[in-house]
């Protein structure tokens, strides 16, 4: 890490290679679209590389690689959304299906399956960031409380209060969001 | 408050969570609403945040470190002021320009005012006359020196010694 820090192009290449097919793997796991995954994993990289000297080693590297390939996920569907607003904006309403340009690009999916990825991507919106990531590598990526708090730098106590309260976070959120739509809060399991 | 339920939930959920601590999570879920809501929500939440797990292994295509690099080149190409973006350098250069700041304070706070000028004293008002210190315009000084003897010779003080250039 301090050769990289100390901008040793040979230690930055180690790292993407180590770390390329889990920057792609969460991304693709958000996104679903090979362009966008390949996209936003440069981006990210090109983001470790340039504000590598103020990771403080607090917590392990691959937390910190998790925030920053989260969060550049967030910023994209962000102004992907804004796009579209002002995208749609400018057609009238028959023109817009079909024209979007992250449609997911492999397996034939449900519209079901897609409905239920947009509300999860929505309701990680409405938790900080903090609580969002701790979510996702708990239970996206499945490490445990313990290893949690060997990656966070945060005792295990710590650990189990903020996942209780991102859980209770994002219940309410959910419930919220169901209410405004006038739907029971059910999701099927698998 | 929630506290059987908060520090045994993770292990509730992985099915490893016995005995008495078990006992306290069961008997809490039965008299708190709060709590029961959310452990009756807790599978449809894990089901839905399984979602954005990829079905299968993926990664990106091979040279992809080359077009990392190749991202980067073009964004250090693209702005020389991005340097200044960094947060290490950034905060260095803060701290360099506050420390700047600060001993120029100083300097100008404790830097040398204008002096009393004690008009009584000859030698004082003499010295005010001077456009430059002795020795910087001799033909001046000599005018000056002349001008004081014979005032002094006027008067019959003794004139005092005025320092007066070599030439």
């Amino acid at each position: 890490m301090r050769r990289i820090q100390e901008r040793d192009e040979a230690a930055f290449r180690e790292l993407v290679e180590r770390y390329q097919n889990k920057v792609y793997s969460i991304i693709y796991g958000i996104l679903r679209n090979h362009n966008d995954a390949e996209d936003i994993a440069q981006q990210v990289f090109t983001k470790i590389y340039f504000s590598i000297g103020s990771f403080d080693f607090r917590s392990s590297l691959l937390t910190w690689i998790y925030k920053i390939t989260v969060n550049e996920c967030y910023d994209y569907l962000r102004k992907r959304r804004v796009r579209k607003l002002v995208y749609e904006s400018d057609l009238g309403d028959e023109e817009t299906p079909g024209m979007e340009r992250s449609e997911p690009d492999t397996a034939p999916l449900i519209d079901e399956q897609l409905e239920r990825r947009d509300l999860v991507l929505k309701l990680l919106e409405k938790v900080s960031p903090e609580d969002r990531n701790l979510m996702l590598l708990k239970e996206v990526e499945g490490h445990s409380v313990e290893e949690l708090a060997r990656m966070t730098g945060m005792n295990e106590n710590t650990i189990k209060v903020k996942l209780f309260r991102a859980r209770q976070k994002l219940l309410k959120a959910a419930e919220r969001l169901m209410k405004r739509k006038g739907l029971p809060l059910k999701v099927e399991q698998g | 408050m929630h506290e059987p339920v908060v520090d045994g939930l993770e292990e509730y959920l992985a099915g490893t969570l016995a005995g008495q601590r078990l006992a306290a999570f069961q008997h809490h879920v039965t008299v708190c609403g709060e709590c029961r809501r959310l452990v009756a929500a807790l599978p449809a939440q894990q089901a839905m945040l399984s979602e954005l797990r990829p079905p299968r292994p993926v990664g990106p295509k091979p040279g992809f470190y080359a077009r990392v690099w190749a991202r980067i080149e073009a964004e250090r190409a693209s702005s020389i002021w991005s340097v200044f973006l960094e947060p290490a350098f950034g905060r260095r250069l803060s701290y360099a320009a506050l420390a700047l700041l600060v001993v120029l304070s100083v300097a100008v706070w404790n830097g040398p005012g204008q002096p009393a000028i004690d008009e009584t004293n000859p030698m004082v008002v003499f010295a005010i006359d001077l456009p430059d210190a002795p020795g910087v315009d001799p033909g001046h000084d000599r005018a000056v020196v002349l001008t004081h003897l014979v005032s002094m010779g006027e008067n019959g003080d003794e004139a005092p010694s005025l320092p007066v250039s070599s030439d």
